[in-house]
């Protein structure tokens, strides 16, 4: 049951019951007073008249009784008779003219009325004389009291309900318009604030829902802000694996034209070099060396670039694992550096994803060359560890630590390092290996929790 | 004066060959080749003294070229050259018949005393090699299951291994696919290989193609 309504039924409920009550208490009231004032009248009337009427019919026997009666007339609450011996009703008085014609219901007049008490006096000659009560026109008076008042009581009821069901229906009235509002967040239109709303209460829930609204569309504009941001993150690094794909891909290619095709046109330009100095260097001798120079540095630049080729694509990561190519890597270098104690400690899962597995080796590799090349190294530790959740990279050398302008962008390729870690949602750190200088290479690549 | 052949797929190569080979009085180059098919008809035409081939040339490539020529004339001397100078790659090229091997990364400075000692009907590797071949030998890998194949098959498996098809082998090889495939059967066999990716990894790992 709606609450206005509950509400005035009881405010309905509650007034009627004082109405009743009232009306009640009035009925009550009056039937005492009826009572008192019909038994008083009786009272004084029958001991009144029983005195004069035995005068009377001393004085001048039943005629002169019967006059005096007939001139009396009625008297107010009483009915007077006069009974022959024989008892035949000798004289009734006559009826009121007090609201004549007019008479309570008889439900009323049954609730209200007395029994009417009647005193009988013996005269002379054998006459009664009866005075008996008769209260309808107390009880007349009382109805008509009682009739105005529930007309009053009920006019008062209709106004005051009136008025208490306007008043509710004007203090109710926010409610729906508070319960649209919350259909309406709901409905995702977290947009929505309530109007200003009449009535202490109201105007308290309707600050209240503003404020939560405002909280709930704060919350829900960061969550799609950060949602946003993870999401163009995500893209970014898609973007930078896929960079990298491609950046691998080529570097395939040109791994494979260095080989095949470099390579070929360094041979033969050796050769031809060596044709010069076999041939010019008979008749001229400068011309000889300096073919033969052409020569020596084809030469290097033919290791040089077959050095390239395994950096460029360690194409065995795919087919021997990260653990053998790194192996081999360790390898190479400690065959071109045999002075420098290299060391390799690794124990990591097999299954790392070839994103993963490339920047492993790269992070190594990278490091490695970098410390050979430019720290000038007793030793060379790589470590590769991992456990369920991330695998670490460290490459730490004893040499003369970082120049003062490693930071610089593009640098010793770090920053690409640092990039390919970071599109990995990992950490690249290089650091100092301690005070007494060396260099310490540190990647941390989070592994993909496997479901 | 000895007369030489080249064959190479690659010109400039020839041409530094060539001219460096000519700086000596007693070589002459009297024909070039640019690959194994070339390289047998101009063996036919020609019959030079020497033939000086790389290994790695498409088509059908230099060891089915070098046994073409040494199946129709067993007395021709092939001085080969291979980028790739893996021990694997020498013991078959000198299987196959070839009297000397060189790569190519020591080629200029050797090429004219690999030549003559060839022409001399003697063996020769260059120093890098001869070393790689006694190292492998020392270290115990001269029986690898990859020398255990023959020689056709290991052509199949080097080509296999570089991820070619046994229709792609059997069009270079002038063969049916049928031989490729029993070639690929019995590689398979012998190296205890069961996919083409195995072979690729087990090539890597006897150096036979370049990681």
């Amino acid at each position: 049951m709606r609450l206005r309504t509950r509400l005035n039924l009881v405010v309905a409920g509650l007034s009627a019951a004082f109405v009743i009550v009232l009306i009640a208490a009035e009925i009550n009231g009056s039937r005492d007073s009826v009572r008192e004032e019909t038994a008083a009248a009786n009272q004084v009337a029958a001991s009144f008249l029983g005195r004069l009427a035995e005068i009377y019919s001393a004085v001048g026997g039943p005629n002169m009784v019967l006059q005096f009666l007939q001139r009396l007339g009625h008297v107010r609450g009483n009915d007077i008779y006069l009974m022959a011996p024989s008892g035949a009703m000798v004289y009734k008085s006559p009826a009121a003219t007090y609201k004549a014609d007019r008479s309570a219901p008889a439900w009323f007049t049954h609730l209200l009325a007395p029994e009417a008490p009647k005193i009988t006096y013996g005269l002379r000659g054998g006459l009664l004389l009866v005075v008996q009560a008769e209260p309808s026109r107390s009880v007349l008076d009382a109805w008509d009291n009682i009739t105005k008042l529930s007309a009053i009581a009920a006019a008062m009821l209709i106004i005051v309900n009136g008025l208490a069901f306007w008043s509710l229906a004007r203090m109710l009235k926010p409610f729906p318009v508070i319960t649209a509002g919350l259909d309406r967040i709901q409905q995702g239109d977290l947009g929505f604030r309530l109007p200003r709303l009449a009535g202490y209460e109201a105007h308290a829930i309707e600050e209240a829902f503003n404020r939560m609204a405002q909280a709930v569309e704060d919350k829900v504009r960061v969550e799609r802000i950060a949602r946003d941001a993870e999401a163009r993150l995500e893209e970014r690094r898609e973007m930078a694996s896929l960079a990298d794909q491609r950046v691998e891909e080529e570097r395939r290619l040109i791994a494979h034209e260095l080989h095949d095709e470099f390579g070929q046109s360094v041979t033969a330009i050796r050769s031809l070099a060596l044709a010069i100095a076999t041939q010019g260097g008979v008749r001229d001798q400068a011309m000889g060396d300096i073919a033969r120079m052409i020569s020596d540095e084809a030469a290097r630049l033919y290791d040089a670039m077959h050095g390239l080729i395994p950096r460029l694509a360690p194409l065995s990561l795919d087919t021997l694992g990260l653990s053998a190519t790194l192996e081999s890597l360790v390898r190479d270098w400690q065959r071109r550096h045999p002075a420098i104690a290299l060391s390799l400690r690794q124990s990591h899962t097999a299954d790392l994803g070839p994103s993963i597995t490339l920047a492993v080796y790269r992070v190594a590799q990278e490091g490695l060359i970098n410390a050979l090349r430019h720290a000038n190294p007793s030793r060379v530790d790589i470590e590769v560890m991992s456990d369920d959740k991330r695998i670490v990279v460290q490459v730490i050398d004893d040499g003369i630590g970082l120049p003062a302008e490693w930071a610089r962008p593009g640098h010793f390729g770090l920053r690409g390092l640092a990039e390919r870690v970071a599109a990995l949602g990992g950490v690249f750190q290089v650091g100092s290996r301690d005070q007494k200088g060396g260099v310490r290479l540190y990647a941390e690549i989070p592994l993909a929790v496997r479901t | 004066m000895i007369r030489i052949m080249l064959v190479d797929d690659h010109a400039v190569v020839r041409t530094g060959f060539r001219l460096l080979l000519q700086s000596r009085a007693d070589m002459s180059v009297i024909g070039e080749a640019e690959s194994g098919e070339a390289a047998y008809q101009g063996y036919v035409e020609s019959k030079p003294d020497v033939v000086v081939m790389d290994l790695a040339m498409p088509g059908m490539g230099g060891l089915e070229a070098l046994r073409r020529i040494r199946a129709r004339d067993p007395q021709a001397k092939v001085l080969t050259l291979s980028a790739h100078d893996d021990a694997a790659h020498v013991r078959h090229a000198l299987r196959e018949g070839a009297l000397g091997f060189l790569s190519k990364r020591s080629a200029p400075e050797t090429l004219l005393d690999a030549v003559a000692t060839v022409a001399a009907g003697r063996r020769y590797l260059d120093a890098a090699i001869a070393q790689k071949l006694a190292l492998s030998a020392f270290d115990g890998v001269a029986t690898t299951p990859v020398d255990r194949l023959s020689e056709r098959e290991f052509e199949v498996f080097v080509r296999l291994a570089r991820g070619a098809t046994v229709q792609r082998i059997a069009q270079d090889l002038n063969l049916s696919a049928s031989t490729v495939g029993t070639h690929l059967y019995n590689i398979k066999q012998k190296l205890g290989a069961v996919t083409q990716s195995d072979l690729t990894l087990i090539a890597i790992r006897h150096g036979v193609i370049e990681a």
